[in-house]
């Protein structure tokens, strides 16, 4: 296990964090939550940036702020609003990161930067937001880290540029022992990416399950209000009530196809459990 | 510990402006170099070269890049060292630089400069000593919490002349005030009959006393900090 979290809580006045989740190597979990569900929170305690009210934080096997420089040369940490000094250029930061890691490949992260049109000698802080999404994401890979803890990387950016940091991620996960922890808003980035999702609500996970699940068996009924009242509610995770009846969340869509050929079933996507778990009541 | 000292020189490195000023008032001095004003010259060369280095803990939470270096091979209490031993070797290379020019242009009186120049950066780096932990801890607000020292101390003053008005207060304080003074000019005379060797390993030992006082406060800041 790469992460663990087991019931971690943080308490900022009105806002708490409480929650577990797990990475296993060779896996890209998600966390995916709207903005000020507690993401941001959830990586600085998993890397001892924050102390934690409560609960375990386990990373490479030890306590998150108990990492040494040797363990943190296996992180590679991405921050949506936090980087090197904006002062500095690329050839800067090779200079610095040849001096802070023992694996970095300049070599390659070079040759990557060229490769995506990112200057050389212009200051940081004077790039386009895709361009710093793609100089931050570059140099967390450029030191063959085992385990990388990207937030809200690809926000802010247009699909082309999105597109490209995905296939980086990938790439990078070609490799054996390898994983991601990724946390995004954007569900349509972690849906063709992430192995498993977790949903942040409020401080609270709401619910984890497999992509692969999620997108085979999870469906949006939509039924009139006589049709609800017969309806076996049993595999029914949330309700919104809609003019014309109820939009309902469900985890077994097999079930409703194969015994209610009456009532119309969406392909649930990540989009559609988030809006649910936003806007509905959860009944189960 | 490297890559921090490498990170630091560089962002030095972006404020190559200011160093040309520091530069030129260093130039327009040595030209007008008398006995009296070379303790100045080296005094605000150590000054000038603490508050840059200093600076680049306000570069460095100011650019919100400070969560970020913590997530670099690097830990809180290697980062604050870093910071210490970046300010006494640059404010002690710089103010030996000037001690250096000083007795190039001086030669004659080179032991007493190189004394004098010694003397001077040992006391601006009481000035660092507190400005690192301040700095850490409220950022852009330390030299308002320097101000804030300051004014306490003043109106602890302020107080006590209060206290003096009264005239049987002041006989009490007098009192304990006279035996604080012959303590203090008690220890003086015995620090004086002691040879010049044995004084400066004294005064050595209580410099390196407070950098470290001052040290274990910042880490002490650093390791409780929330990013």
């Amino acid at each position: 296990m790469l992460v663990k979290l087991d019931n971690v809580q943080k308490h900022y006045g009105d806002f708490s964090l409480s929650c577990s989740i797990q990475l296993e190597e060779g896996h890209i979990t998600g966390i995916i939550g709207a903005n000020g569900a507690g993401k941001s929170t959830m990586f600085k305690s998993i890397l001892g940036l924050i102390s934690t009210d409560g609960g375990t934080v386990e990373i490479l096997g030890k306590e998150g702020s108990k990492l040494d420089t040797s363990d943190k040369q296996q992180i590679g940490v991405v921050f949506a609003d936090s980087t090197f000094n904006g002062s500095f250029s690329i050839m800067d930061i090779t200079t610095i990161m040849e001096s802070m890691y023992d694996n970095f490949d300049k070599k390659t992260y070079l040759e990557k930067c060229e490769k995506y049109g990112l200057p050389l000698k212009k200051r940081i802080h004077d790039f386009s937001t895709g361009m710093t999404a793609k100089f931050k994401l570059l140099t967390a890979m450029s030191y063959g880290a085992k385990l990388l803890i990207l937030d809200e990387p690809t926000v802010g950016l247009d699909s082309v540029v999105r597109s490209d940091l995905l296939d980086e991620m990938r790439e990078f996960m070609e490799q054996e022992g390898r994983a991601i922890l990724i946390s995004s808003h954007i569900s349509s980035d972690l849906e063709g990416l992430c192995d498993d999702l977790y949903f942040l609500k409020d401080g609270n996970i709401l619910f984890h399950e497999d992509t692969d699940v999620i997108l085979s068996d999870y469906a949006i009924l939509k039924v009139s209000e006589e049709q609800y009242q017969n309806l076996d509610k049993n595999h029914v995770i949330y309700r919104k009530k809609e003019p014309f009846g109820y939009m309902l969340l469900t985890g077994n869509k097999q079930y409703y196809l194969d015994n209610y050929r009456e009532i119309v079933a969406e392909r649930g996507s990540i989009d559609d459990v988030l809006l649910m778990m936003a806007k509905g009541e959860r009944i189960q | 510990m490297k890559g921090l000292f490498v990170k630091d020189l560089k962002l030095l490195s972006k404020s190559a402006r200011s160093y040309v000023i520091l530069l030129l008032v260093v130039i327009v001095w040595m030209t007008q170099l008398t006995d009296s004003n070379e303790s100045f010259i080296i005094g605000y060369t150590a000054m000038m070269v603490g508050i840059f280095i200093t600076n680049t803990i306000t570069m460095d939470m100011n650019g919100g890049s400070l969560p970020y270096l913590m997530t670099l091979p690097c830990t809180r209490k290697t980062y604050a060292i870093e910071k210490y031993l970046l300010i006494i070797t640059g404010t002690f290379l710089c103010s030996m630089l000037i001690v250096f020019g000083c007795i190039v242009i001086n030669p004659n009186r080179w032991l007493q400069i190189l004394i004098e120049g010694i003397a001077i950066f040992a006391v601006i780096s009481f000035y660092n000593m507190i400005m690192v932990p301040l700095q850490l801890k409220y950022n852009e607000k330390s030299r308002i919490a320097l101000l804030g020292i300051l004014g306490a101390a003043i109106l602890f003053a302020v107080l006590v002349s209060n206290v003096m008005a009264n005239k049987a207060n002041a006989a009490r304080m007098w009192i304990s005030l006279s035996a604080v003074k012959n303590t203090v000019i008690d220890f003086a005379e015995k620090v004086l009959s002691w040879n010049r060797i044995t004084v400066a390993i004294v005064l050595c030992w209580f410099w390196a006393l407070c950098w470290g006082v001052s040290i274990f406060f910042s880490i002490r800041i650093m390791e409780k900090k929330e990013f």
